[in-house]
């Protein structure tokens, strides 16, 4: 079977193990059984098993039909577009993991600084950032939009939809009540 | 049928407030956009747009989320037709027959005769729905546990047969979905179920987390792998509409009947949508159409038919969450989020509870569609501008505004970092090709079937049987199991022609497109 094959199983062993591994945590969880009731671990077993069940099957499909079928993938039924027919996710350019990465990173970071920084700084470093991590290079433009963006998005949020978004701590705070002060949000 | 008529005509008289009215408007001209830009799909748009109507009276919220989830239909025809560039993946027919008609200088008429099927198509499922909605909804107040969740069932069986990629794909997704639903409380024994001892998420994870990080987070962090483009929009100062003639519009009736009918019925299966009636519509009028052997060559049939089907499929999706508070599709699931973040759960009752509402939101249907033909017919220019927008700074935008959706539905930074996470789990299952629509639906409709599958089987002293030997729920699970013969039967048997297959193949490999659940 070629290395190609198998690499596509590798999704299916991966759920197997996580089927696995549920079915085992639900087995754990602490409840009073009550007599002739189902328990709360009886679902979460069931849509362990339905996980298992499915890489079982398909991994013994891969592996029956070798290399020749492993990358089968069965489309839609009655005259619904098949994979070739939607294209691809992925389009034919150049990959680039590390801007993936730094994409990645920066949505966890702005979870990580949120509550220090406060919605308003947090949110307008998050646009600068990405905006020159999309490649945009006119820093005036850049800088601009998203001060524009903030103050517009402030405005909509604090004073129309009435949504709580974090002040943050000092001295981080004060970007925040500047923001409130020159729309006037109390 | 006297009484729907006359609260359909309060539900005009409600509709005709100023703030209905805006909300319609704003609604139409930002479903219209989302549909434009390819990097923002239907459900990321309505999905967005959900923060917004926190504080608005329920019903101008579903008023401006069901304009949106219409005319996002809409939009992306425009750019498929004049560069070749599908908004959405329901677009994709749009390239075989609409931009060969406008590369062939009819561009104008292909825009005209998108336009006709997106009216004629909204207002023939509208219709639809306001006949059926009623009459479904007190069907259904004689159904009981085992009911609700045969048809629950049946919706978690048809994401998984209708959806992209191989059966156990599917089925591994559905069933992270089921899993992630279970996360919290139990409610029948209120033990804590995989919360690993952190208090949020006790509460259980709410699925409006889920569809940001896979569907927004996801979609961001693939377009950022592989480079932002900016589209070439040099024909936007030429664009405009031109209506087709009525003897036109009547010589392809058959086509716009055919296809509103499909798609219509494609809009009440849970798990379908708009992509999926836009594909199934194409192929059967290049299959069976009267002008079947000239489709693919820019004839308005191929441009009747997908487009006729995408937007009816609205209103047939609309039916089972209103009648049922089933929803079906990523998009009538984050209606029924703005109806439950407001104290309503659609169903049955909500026909009885708020008939005023919902007859206002099926009025809103009507004068939507007709605020969408006209702003279609005059604004195009505007509209397809978007395109001049560097799509990094789109996308900035659209990322900022998960953030908020995420951030503002419990105000609790915990759920940033699970949207995270789930953006990265969306992300990983497509470049692995697992469909990620199942999955959110698993997330959505398990917890709802669950509950009926516990309190079927506590009221019937766990007799498995009584789903099978109840009328209803028996007819609905011959159903599921009919769907998944198909599924099975047609996976083994379709031998497509190779040739047929090329010719699909290199149709479409021409622009890249996400395929959402709609």
């Amino acid at each position: 079977m070629p290395s190609r094959g198998w690499r596509g199983a590798l999704p299916y062993v991966g759920a197997l193990g996580i089927s696995v591994l549920v079915y085992v945590l639900a087995g754990h969880i602490d409840f009073t059984p009550r007599p002739g009731t189902l328990g709360p671990d009886a679902w979460p077993k069931m849509a362990a098993l339905l996980i298992g069940a499915a890489a079982v099957f398909e991994l013994a499909r891969r592996a029956i039909a070798g290399g020749s079928g492993a990358d089968d993938a069965d489309g839609f039924v009655l005259g619904i577009p098949d994979e070739a027919d939607i294209p691809d996710e992925a389009p034919e350019g150049q990959s680039n993991t590390s801007m993936l990465l730094g994409g990645v990173a920066l949505t966890i970071l702005y979870a990580l600084v949120l509550p220090v920084f406060g919605f308003m700084l947090a949110s307008f470093l998050l646009l600068v950032i990405f905006m020159y991590l999309g490649g945009v290079r006119r820093h005036l433009a850049v800088w601009a939009t998203a001060a524009v963006g903030i103050f517009v998005f402030a405005f909509i949020f604090l004073k129309i939809a009435y949504i709580s978004l974090p002040r943050g701590a000092p001295p981080f705070s004060h970007v925040t009540e500047f923001v409130t002060t020159v729309l006037q949000v109390r | 049928m006297m009484e729907i008529i006359t609260q359909l005509g309060h539900g005009f008289i409600h509709c005709l407030t100023p703030l209905h009215l805006a909300m319609l408007a704003i609604g139409i001209v930002l479903g219209l956009l989302v549909g434009v830009l390819p990097g923002l799909t239907l459900v990321m748009g309505v999905m967005l747009t959900l923060p917004f109507t926190y504080q608005m009276d329920v019903t101008a919220a579903i008023v401006l989320l069901t304009a949106m989830y219409v005319s996002g239909t809409y939009g992306g025809a425009f750019t498929a037709i004049l560069y070749r560039i599908p908004g959405e993946p329901i677009d994709v027919p749009m390239l075989w027959d609409g931009y060969t008609m406008g590369r062939r200088g009819n561009a104008a008429k292909a825009l005209g005769w998108t336009l006709i099927a997106a009216v004629g198509g909204g207002l023939f499922a509208t219709v639809v729905m306001v006949a059926l909605t009623k009459p479904l909804a007190e069907f259904a107040l004689r159904f009981s546990s085992p009911e609700y969740f045969a048809i629950l069932l049946f919706g978690l069986t048809s994401v998984t047969m209708l959806g992209r990629g191989a059966i156990p794909a599917a089925l591994i997704s559905l069933g992270c979905g089921l899993l992630i639903g279970t996360v919290g409380t139990d409610a029948t024994y209120g033990a804590h179920r995989f919360t690993f001892g952190l208090p949020i998420l006790a509460d259980g994870i709410e699925f409006l987390v889920v569809m940001t990080g896979t569907y927004g987070v996801a979609e961001v962090l693939s377009r950022l792998e592989w480079g932002f483009a900016t589209a070439p929009v040099e024909a936007a100062g030429r664009a405009h509409t031109e209506v087709p003639r009525w003897r036109e519009i009547l010589d392809a009736k058959g086509v716009f009947l055919r296809s509103s009918v499909l798609g219509t019925i494609i809009g009440v299966v849970p798990g379908a949508g708009a992509t999926v009636a836009s594909f199934v519509s194409y192929g059967m009028e290049a299959q069976y159409g009267r002008r079947r052997a000239s489709m693919g060559t820019g004839v308005a049939e191929g441009i009747i038919a997908p487009q006729a089907a995408a937007t009816s499929s609205v209103g047939g999706a609309l039916i089972p969450l209103l009648a049922l508070g089933v929803p079906g599709s990523g998009a009538t699931a984050v209606i029924l989020a703005a109806f439950m973040l407001h104290g309503i759960q659609p169903g049955p009752h909500v026909l009885m509870t708020s008939a005023d509402m919902v007859y206002t939101v099926f009025a809103s249907l009507f004068l939507g569609l007709a605020m969408m033909g006209v702003i279609g017919f005059f604004a195009i220019r505007l509209l397809v501008k978007i395109l001049d927008f560097p799509e990094a700074i789109v996308s900035a935008f659209v990322m900022m505004l998960c953030f908020i959706g995420a951030l503002s539905i419990r105000n609790n930074v915990t759920d940033l970092y699970l949207m995270a996470g789930f953006g990265v789990l969306g992300y990983v299952l497509e470049r692995v090709r697992f469909p990620v629509a199942p999955l959110v639906l698993g997330v959505i409709l398990g917890p709802m079937a669950e509950e009926s599958f516990m309190n079927a089987m506590i009221s019937f002293g766990n007799d498995w049987t009584v789903f099978f030997t109840r009328p209803i729920s028996g007819t609905v699970m011959a159903a599921v199991a009919v769907t998944l013969l198909l599924r099975v039967l047609t996976a083994r048997g379709r031998k497509r022609p190779a040739a047929q297959s090329e010719t699909a193949v290199s149709r479409t490999r021409e622009q890249p497109a996400a395929a959402p659940c709609e």
